[in-house]
């Protein structure tokens, strides 16, 4: 473990992270059996969907995760669709991924980084923030098509490449 | 797999750029590599002996984002009759590593990815050795289920309970 570089733990600059957002509903906290790892949890209200998100500081591996959890399972005959679409979107993605737990149902989206001697600072926490809840939200309405509507995972992948570039050349 | 690749210990003195801190780990684990540009993106190349597989990893980095990515193909292209079962493998192993592994169907290609953006300093030798790491470690955990599926005619399902994750 390095934290000579780094003047706080890992867990408490996530807590002072989370503390110091006004906007943000309360956290609860939880230390792991081990007593390094801590994960805080909170909910986001986002432009399609209300979200969970789980903050995993581990102390000891010098690792940080942020989980965004989307509340709706997706039924047991619409997975492999689902997988489908998401695997495509995976492709495109940077440092988040999408994850689909083909037993439960559960979709969610992940940023991890094993941080060794690097800081963490709050740009960087915010960026990872912003990757996990973002990403869901934004793909939260073709995986509920998916899911609970008509649209194939081919038909959801062409969409989204589309909204993709209409974004690019906004931001150009 | 050989440890030496993922040194533990701080480097002293820190490059000025990401390209910069990838030539140092690479130099400093001694792989031979080749280096190019394309769009943004400084690309190091270098073939590596895994446990499973010998791969190319490929290391880059785009400057103004500040974006780092390591990956490697999974040496093998999936046949068609078995992309169904190494979807649903791929969307399972996906569920349970921190690295981003992504599946090709049409191409039949698997790729193993870590990224990371490092907006306030370059990372360090340790740094870069940790996100190679992750990267083999997650290909050498899935290949032989990914390997299984492929030639030993299993499903998803099974070749996950074999790897016994």
């Amino acid at each position: 473990m390095n934290h000579s570089l780094r003047q706080q733990t890992i867990s408490s600059i996530v807590s002072n992270y989370l503390a110091s957002d006004y906007d943000r509903r309360p956290y609860t906290c939880e230390t792991g059996t081990d007593n390094t790892s801590v994960t805080y949890r909170t909910e986001r209200s986002l432009c399609h969907m209300r979200a969970s998100s789980f903050y995993q500081a581990d102390d000891r591996q010098e690792r940080l995760s942020i989980l965004a959890y989307c509340s709706i399972r997706i039924p047991e005959q619409q997975r492999m669709e689902v997988a489908r679409f998401l695997v495509r979107v995976n492709s495109r993605l940077f440092w988040v991924k999408l994850e689909l737990d083909m037993d439960d149902g559960i979709v969610r989206t992940s940023v991890s980084i094993h941080l060794r001697d690097y800081p963490l600072s709050r740009t960087m926490l915010a960026s990872m923030e912003d990757s996990a809840l973002s990403t869901l939200d934004d793909l939260y309405p073709l995986i509920m098509n998916i899911a609970y509507g008509t649209m194939k995972a081919e038909d959801a992948y062409a969409r989204y490449c589309e909204l993709l570039e209409e974004a690019l050349r906004e931001s150009v | 797999m050989n440890a030496s690749i993922y040194p533990m210990a701080q480097s002293n003195s820190m490059p000025a750029s990401l390209a910069q801190c990838i030539r140092t780990y690479l130099s400093d684990v001694e792989w031979s590599h080749e280096e190019s540009a394309r769009k943004n993106w400084i690309r190091f190349k270098a073939r590596i002996m895994l446990d499973h597989a010998t791969v190319t990893t490929m290391i880059r980095c785009q400057e103004e984002t500040r974006q780092l990515s390591v990956y490697t193909h999974a040496p093998l292209y999936i046949p068609a009759e078995v992309c169904q079962e190494i979807l649903a493998f791929v969307t399972r192993a996906n569920y349970r590593t921190p690295a981003r592994i992504e599946f090709d169907p049409n191409q039949g290609r698997i790729k193993f990815c870590v990224d990371a953006a490092l907006p306030d300093s370059d990372p360090s030798l340790s740094f870069i050795g940790q996100m190679v790491q992750l990267n083999h470690d997650a290909l050498d955990c899935f290949m032989p289920g990914i390997l299984r599926i492929c030639f030993g005619g299993i499903s998803a399902s099974e070749a996950w309970s074999e790897i016994g994750t």
